[in-house]
């Protein structure tokens, strides 16, 4: 596994960058050799961001729990506990918008900054150029989760994750929202000059893949995230201070889904970096190219943006035809994905036969499934391709309008998100253990976990798909609402729902005891703690394919679509002249 | 060693087919059954919205032999009206707005899904061959009641 087993005896000396000693195993062992060791100023505050994703996962996990029970009747919203801590009329909407605000703003967000900072340093081989932007991202997080979190609790901002004006919350609300995102810009920044240096010390060498790709991810969430910062800064935050009557509600949802779809793919490339780059090693393979690796990032960097309109077909603010050129280009980021499902296979087959495995599947079984860093990503790999093949049935355009706004969506993002955060679960795995010098405890209790979360997703997602088909509504309350007895069908599909969530319920239990274990320190020390980093079969030489480094060019074009894909609506959309402003009494 | 191994490669060229099949069959079943999306109608400003045409009265109104327009006014927590009678096979034209947040409608039996944004006037049309009730519900969240908001279809 580790680097250090087959490097040269002669090493250097002195390590480059031994600012404070090795004081835990947050050191790396770069391919030529040179042993570099991250500042604890640093990785501290890496720690500090996989802690706070993992407390958010655990807080925004527990509403779903009573999300997919009340589906047979168990109501766990009039329990005093539950009522002790959310408003006894909004609890259901108040833990809805909880489990979203964290699960996949917080959680994603803070996980993504932590584990794309520290691939950056290990890629370049030294520290991030500026400790202080490391430290401040991570405290624009924490602030964000505290200020959106306290008014989530106080039942000021129950408006759910999308808050689509006029529904209105509390202003800190939008606050904490924009806080979080300047965390991830300011992750970029940083990610930008520390690049900037490492090219002035390198001359003439090639990105390191894993930087290319984090550089791809942030650059393509950095221009993908001024769709939601126009909305809350121009449209919502004028209007919140009263210097505008009211919103224009159409213009707010365009700006948000400008944002909305991409996000899924922020979400999304933080696993693929691990999936690419670090799965192979694990795996014992090789990645199967690197320069069609990077192509891959280009083109998500490309095709993220410019389909936000397919999560508008139901709207009639935006003419048929722009949103029949955003529902065509959607189906483009298929290809991305099959390289990817392609690459990464390929490097499990190479892990599965140098283990020994023959035969057209005899390879699987040989993959080191007893490594729960490893299961828990191939179980989120089997999910994902069900949430792909999923929203590609949402892109339909004809099909939308059956599933749009239906559980479908919500059995459809939870084998796509759901399958991410378990991604993210696998790399803390070996993350947690690698910043804190502990070795993973509960390893078998870890794979539990990893099992648990797969079949319990696949029981939950097929109950909320068939519930969407009999037209159950998401976003609702299904047990308390007046129609609960008046859709046929559904006694199956509740059941799924609530044995699968609870199935998830339970594995977030396990990462619970698994990850405190751990920081405990209950499985003792280890230095030799690394990261994992694989070797590719093409490797990137100075010749092959030099263009794909042409970060500049891309960002333009990148733009260049965006641009092309929204100014049909920039120029014709008449601003509906109105002004909404909500409704006369409090919705929650 | 090259670049494109023959296997990616012949994966690759798979997928581009396959994409492609998918886009062509996607775009033209949408454009050869005539299908329709909401697309722009009108706007109407949310603060004259009870005082104006349509939404100043909501109700069924017969166009046509078999057709009606049902205007309908979403607010938070109700439809108005919360159900209409239409005999069978009766084509209906659904014009809703909003009077304050966003509202949706979703019309069981039929492929009737909208988003009702303020300030948007949205439209669908749906015919309703068989005799029953149909339940069309609120499918976005619009507050803690948000999941009383439903109304029914009385097709006879
Ligand atoms: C214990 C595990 C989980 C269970 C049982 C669960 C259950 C549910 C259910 C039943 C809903 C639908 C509620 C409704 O529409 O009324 C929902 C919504 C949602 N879930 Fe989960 N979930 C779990 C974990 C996750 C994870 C790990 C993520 C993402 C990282 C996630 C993201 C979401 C999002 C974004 C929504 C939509 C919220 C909205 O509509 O505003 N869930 N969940
Ligand atoms: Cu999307
Ligand atoms: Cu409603």
């Amino acid at each position: 596994m580790t680097i250090a087993a087959d490097a040269p005896k002669s090493r250097p000396a002195h390590p480059i960058y031994d600012m404070e000693g090795m004081e835990h195993s947050a050191a790396v062992e770069m391919e030529d050799s040179r042993l570099v060791v991250f500042p604890r100023s640093q990785t501290r505050p890496i720690l500090w961001n996989v802690i706070l994703a993992l407390v958010a996962f655990m807080l925004g996990g527990l509403p779903g729990i009573g999300q997919a029970l009340e589906r047979v009747g168990i109501n766990l919203y009039n329990n005093d506990v539950v009522t002790s801590v959310l408003d006894e009329n909004a609890a259901y909407y108040q833990g809805l918008t909880l489990h979203g605000v964290l699960l996949v703003i917080v959680f994603t967000f803070t996980f993504a900054n932590g584990f794309v900072t520290l691939a950056t340093m290990r890629a370049y081989g030294r520290p991030m150029a500026s400790t202080l932007l490391v430290q401040l991202a991570f405290f624009l997080a924490l602030a964000g989760t505290v200020l959106a979190g306290w008014t989530m609790l106080a039942n000021e901002a129950t408006v759910l994750f999308t808050f689509y004006p006029p529904l209105e919350a509390n202003t800190m609300f939008y606050i904490g929202a924009v806080l979080l995102v300047i965390s991830t810009w300011v992750t970029l920044v940083n990610i930008i000059i520390t690049h900037r240096r490492w090219a002035a010390d390198n001359p003439g060498k090639r990105t390191p893949l894993m930087a290319f790709m984090a550089i791809m991810t942030y650059a393509m969430w950095a221009m993908a995230s001024v769709g939601i910062a126009a909305e809350v800064l121009f449209v919502i935050l004028p209007w919140k201070f009263g210097w505008t009557e009211g919103v224009d509600a159409q213009l707010a949802r365009t700006l948000f889904w400008l944002t909305g779809h991409p996000i899924v793919y922020f979400w999304l490339l933080p696993a693929y970096i691990s999936w690419y780059t670090m799965i192979p090693k694990q795996a014992g393979g090789r990645l199967f190219s690197d320069p069609i690796a990077r192509f891959v990032f280009i083109l998500f960097l490309l095709l993220s943006a410019p389909v936000g309109f397919h999560h508008q077909f139901t709207e009639s603010g935006i003419p048929q035809w722009m949103k029949n050129i955003h529902g065509i280009a959607t189906f483009a980021i298929f290809f991305p994905s099959m390289i990817t499902a392609f690459s990464v296979i390929s490097a499990l087959e190479n892990g599965g036969r140098n283990a020994g495995g023959k035969g057209l599947f005899g390879w699987i079984w040989k993959l080191p499934w007893g490594n729960p860093a490893l299961t828990a990503q191939l179980h989120a790999m089997l999910i994902f391709t069900l949430g792909g093949a999923s929203g590609l049935i949402n892109a339909s355009q004809t099909v939308n309008l059956v599933v749009h706004n239906t559980a479908f969506i919500v059995g459809h993002f939870h084998m796509t998100i759901g399958a991410v955060a378990l991604a993210y679960i696998g790399i803390a795995y070996w993350l947690v253990p690698y910043l804190t010098g502990n070795n993973l405890w509960g390893r078998k209790l870890a794979l539990w976990q990893t099992w648990l979360w797969f079949f319990g997703m696949l029981i939950f997602a097929r109950g909320q798909i068939s519930a969407g088909l009999q037209g159950v509504p998401r976003r609702t309350a299904f047990a308390d609402s007046v129609y609960r007895d008046f859709i046929d069908g559904l006694d199956v599909p509740n059941m799924l729902t609530a044995i699968g969530g609870s199935m998830m319920g339970l594995s977030g239990l396990l990462i619970f005891i698994v990850i405190v274990g751990t920081l405990m320190g209950l499985a003792g020390k280890n230095r030799e703690q690394l990261i994992p980093v694989a070797e590719t079969r093409v490797g990137a030489t100075k010749r092959i394919w030099p263009w794909l480094d042409n970060y500049k060019v891309w960002v333009i074009v990148a733009i260049l679509l965006i641009l092309i894909a929204y100014i049909p609506f920039i120029v014709t959309y008449v601003p509906d002249g109105s002004s909404a402003t909500g409704a006369p009494f409090p919705l929650y | 060693m090259e670049m494109i191994h023959r296997y990616e490669r012949f994966f690759l060229g798979s997928t581009v087919v396959i994409l492609i099949i998918g886009m062509v069959a996607v775009t033209s079943s949408f454009f050869v059954n005539d299908l329709e999306l909401p697309s722009p109608v009108d706007t109407v400003d949310p603060a004259t919205f009870t005082s104006e045409p349509p939404f100043n009265n909501p109700g069924l109104f017969q166009v046509g032999e078999n057709e009606y327009d049902a205007i309908i006014t979403a607010q938070a927590w109700a439809f108005i009206p919360g159900q209409i009678t239409v005999p069978v096979g009766s084509t209906v034209n659904f014009k809703i707005g909003s009077v304050d947040v966003v509202h949706g409608l979703i019309v069981h039996g039929t492929n009737v899904n909208l988003t009702i944004v303020p300030g948007q006037i949205s439209e669908a049309t749906a015919t309703f061959d068989e005799p029953g009730e149909f339940l069309f519900v609120c499918s976005e969240y619009c507050g803690i009641l948000h999941h009383n908001m439903a109304g029914r279809v009385i097709v006879n």
